[in-house]
């Protein structure tokens, strides 16, 4: 059902005002398979967001292309529902009715689209407030509105830009659960933008280094799941933790200091 | 209790009609031996009387009254609640923002120390007139501008001289009809703004909304518009009365187009300012480019339309007061004309404080009627303004610092 994602040399750049050239993504060459859990990960400002908003068909690329099967990304779509970076629950709306906009987009009957409005207001722990103004609510409720609504529409695809960044542990945790739980039982294919590495290993089949715009590692997770603290003390999870960390730059000792 | 939209539509039409036309009729059929039927209806005119007018309103009440009794209980009651909340509304007001009330308090003391102070000047009229100047014998002899002018209907002439006596035919001055002459006058400019607020805002509102639908309407239309917006209505006034002379066609169009430039210009800048991730975010979810426009464009602007409507109801204030000033026999904006004529500032101080409170009255309505539309917006609180949050949060963070160093 779901289809392979394929990013091929894939070139963004920008020109600052100043104009000075900023390539976003160099050469980005990838292959992700149907049902895969695909987290990115970067340091701030290195292209993590880009390459999600290329995929997402917000941001035409300089050169390359990002193919859905053998069709190119030329514009947005419900096949690959977007959870921001930034805060995008409108705040118009009501919480229900925010959940319910991707659905009505889609023209989905009224009953079905009840049934699938309560689901997600359930698993992310808000149906107290599906009539709530967004103003109501805190950033990290809002973080969970937009994640409802992306999830309700159903795509194949899912794009999530630091969904949980501002959540607190516990909630972060529960998430994750439900995140996970959805994948198993949908196989959807996940992009995971995040710059937390131990959530990259708890989430991921898959994880994408970005440093300044280049794919400088795809390193496959192969731990046993679930991944509980046990697993993710095994020598080969800290192997691959410290992996990350060196490609980002960091040294074990600042690690360990930090 | 919640009726349908329709009904409570087909209930307003109703009034309506009423009002205008089903009440007076109803008057004018009753026989002239009931005691309280002092008017007359002679070949076409009728005789205005106090007692006509206390009938009518009576009829108008009677209309909500048969129709939403239960609304009308609630209404009556709230009535009460906030007039018996008045005055410790104020009190409190007062002590809350005492400086509020004392720089008025200078104001008015300030204007009527100069008006002992200031020269007399040559002109026929104090040009600073004291309070008691102008709310005594000036604002008695507003009564000079008691005439009722270009109000005949169709089918019907009034007479309103059993009102009170008409100064300008000789007549002599009385206080009724001081307050019929304001009563009329503003009456008039009210309806002239509200004519001209409802074309030039509700046309303004759907161009604007319109243009920006399509990117090459858009691209093309910001020049001609804003050149439009450049045009200076005040001098175009003496044009409009050669073009469309002094009726209310006339200034009702000329008020709407000084609305809708402003307007127009207003709602694309607002369409134009909504975050471009909402729009993004419904993109992703699937929503079509007219969904997008409706369900996420136009919502998104309606703050900044708020404050657009807000400025361009101002603006045609400023343009119906000086619309009646140069070209109309009636009108507040006549009522600032004779004062200046007279070169009489005391009179001028007099329409001045009216239209004030009109401006100020109508900007009121307005405000609240938004305040239901954009509910989802964060309110403001009714306790302390912006002004003072900041202030607070200032030293909030102030006292946060003693406790660290501390
Ligand atoms: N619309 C744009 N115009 C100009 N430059 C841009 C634009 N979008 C991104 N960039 C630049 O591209 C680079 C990558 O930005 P991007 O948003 O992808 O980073 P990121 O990895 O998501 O960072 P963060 O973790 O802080 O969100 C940055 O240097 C940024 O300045
Ligand atoms: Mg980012």
């Amino acid at each position: 059902m779901s289809t392979v994602v394929n990013f091929e040399n894939l070139w963004c750049v920008f020109e600052h005002r100043s104009g000075q050239l900023v390539h976003a993504l160099e050469d980005v060459n990838f292959r992700v398979d149907p049902g895969e859990f695909v987290c990115v990960v970067g340091r701030s400002g290195h292209g993590k967001t880009t390459l999600l908003r290329v995929l997402a068909g917000l941001q035409p690329p300089t050169a390359g292309a990002v193919k859905l099967g053998d069709t190119a990304v030329t514009g947005p779509g419900s096949d690959r529902a977007m959870v921001f970076q930034q805060d995008t629950v409108f705040p118009w709306l009501h919480v229900k009715e925010n959940v319910e906009f991707g659905l009505r987009a889609n023209k989905l009957p009224e009953d079905e689209r009840n049934e699938i409005t309560n689901y997600w207001l359930q698993a992310v722990g808000l149906e107290e407030f599906a009539d709530s103004w967004p103003r109501e609510l805190s950033g990290g409720m809002r973080k969970r509105v937009a994640l409802a609504s992306a999830m309700a529409v159903g795509s194949d695809v899912v794009l999530m830009d630091e969904p949980f960044g501002s959540l607190d542990y516990f909630t972060r945790r529960n998430l994750h659960e439900v995140l996970l739980n959805l994948w198993f039982e949908t196989k959807k294919t996940i992009f995971f933008v995040t710059h937390d590495i131990e959530e990259a290993l708890i989430l991921a089949d898959r994880v994408i280094l970005l440093a300044e715009g280049k794919l400088v590692d795809d390193i496959a997770v192969t731990l046993p799941r679930p991944r509980n603290e046990d697993v993710r003390a095994t020598p080969e999870a800290v192997g691959i933790f410290k992996l990350i960390l060196a490609h980002l730059g960091i040294t074990e000792e600042e690690a360990t200091q930090a | 209790m919640n009726q349908p939209a329709v009904f409570r539509v087909l209930f307003g039409i109703g009034w309506l009609v009423w009002t205008v036309l089903g009440a007076p009729w109803l008057l004018l059929q009753l026989p002239e031996s009931l005691f309280f039927v002092t008017w007359t209806y002679v070949e076409g005119w009728v005789t205005v009387t106090w007692s006509i007018i206390v009938c009518w309103l009576i009829l108008i009440i009677a209309w909500p009254v048969a129709f939403r009794p239960i609304q009308v209980k609630d209404r009556l009651v709230n009535m009460g609640r906030g007039i018996a909340a008045g005055p410790p509304l104020l009190w409190a007001g007062m002590r809350r923002s005492p400086l509020f009330f004392v720089s008025w308090g200078i104001l008015l003391g300030a204007w009527q120390l100069g008006s002992y102070l200031a020269p007399p000047g040559a002109l026929e009229h104090p040009l600073v007139p004291g309070w008691d100047y102008v709310f005594g014998d000036t604002f008695f002899r507003m009564s000079g501008d008691w005439a009722v002018r270009g109000f005949d209907l169709e089918f019907v002439g009034l007479d309103m001289t059993a009102l009170a006596p008409l100064p300008i035919y000789g007549g002599e001055a009385t206080w009724p009809a001081v307050f019929l002459a304001i009563a009329f006058h503003s009456g008039v400019t009210l309806f002239r703004l509200l004519c001209g607020m409802a074309v030039g805002m509700s046309l303004g509102l759907l161009t604007g909304l319109a243009i920006p639908y399509w990117p090459w309407l858009r691209q093309s239309a910001w020049a001609p518009m804003n050149f439009l917006r450049m045009i200076p209505l005040l001098a175009a006034i003496p044009w409009l009365q050669f073009a469309v002379g002094s009726t209310l066609t006339g200034i009702t169009l000329y008020i709407a187009f000084g609305v809708w430039t402003t307007m127009v210009v207003a709602t694309m800048n607002s369409v134009a300012n909504v975050p471009d991730r909402y729009i993004e975010s419904a993109r992703t979810l699937g929503a079509s480019r007219p969904r997008t426009y409706f369900k996420v464009i136009v919502p998104g602007s309606i703050p900044e339309l708020r404050t657009a409507m807000l400025l361009s109801m101002g603006g045609s204030w400023s343009l119906a007061i000086a619309a009646e000033f140069l070209g109309f026999p009636t009108g507040l904006g006549y009522m600032a004309n004779v004062a200046v004529q007279e070169t009489n500032t005391a009179r001028l101080v007099i329409v001045g404080f009216i239209v004030a409170f009109y401006s100020l009255a109508t900007f009121y309505l307005l405000n609240e009627g938004f305040k239901k539309t954009v509910s989802w917006m964060p309110q403001r609180t009714t306790k302390g303004t912006d002004i003072s949050k900041v202030a607070g949060a200032a030293g909030a963070g102030g006292r946060a610092e003693t406790i660290e160093a501390g």
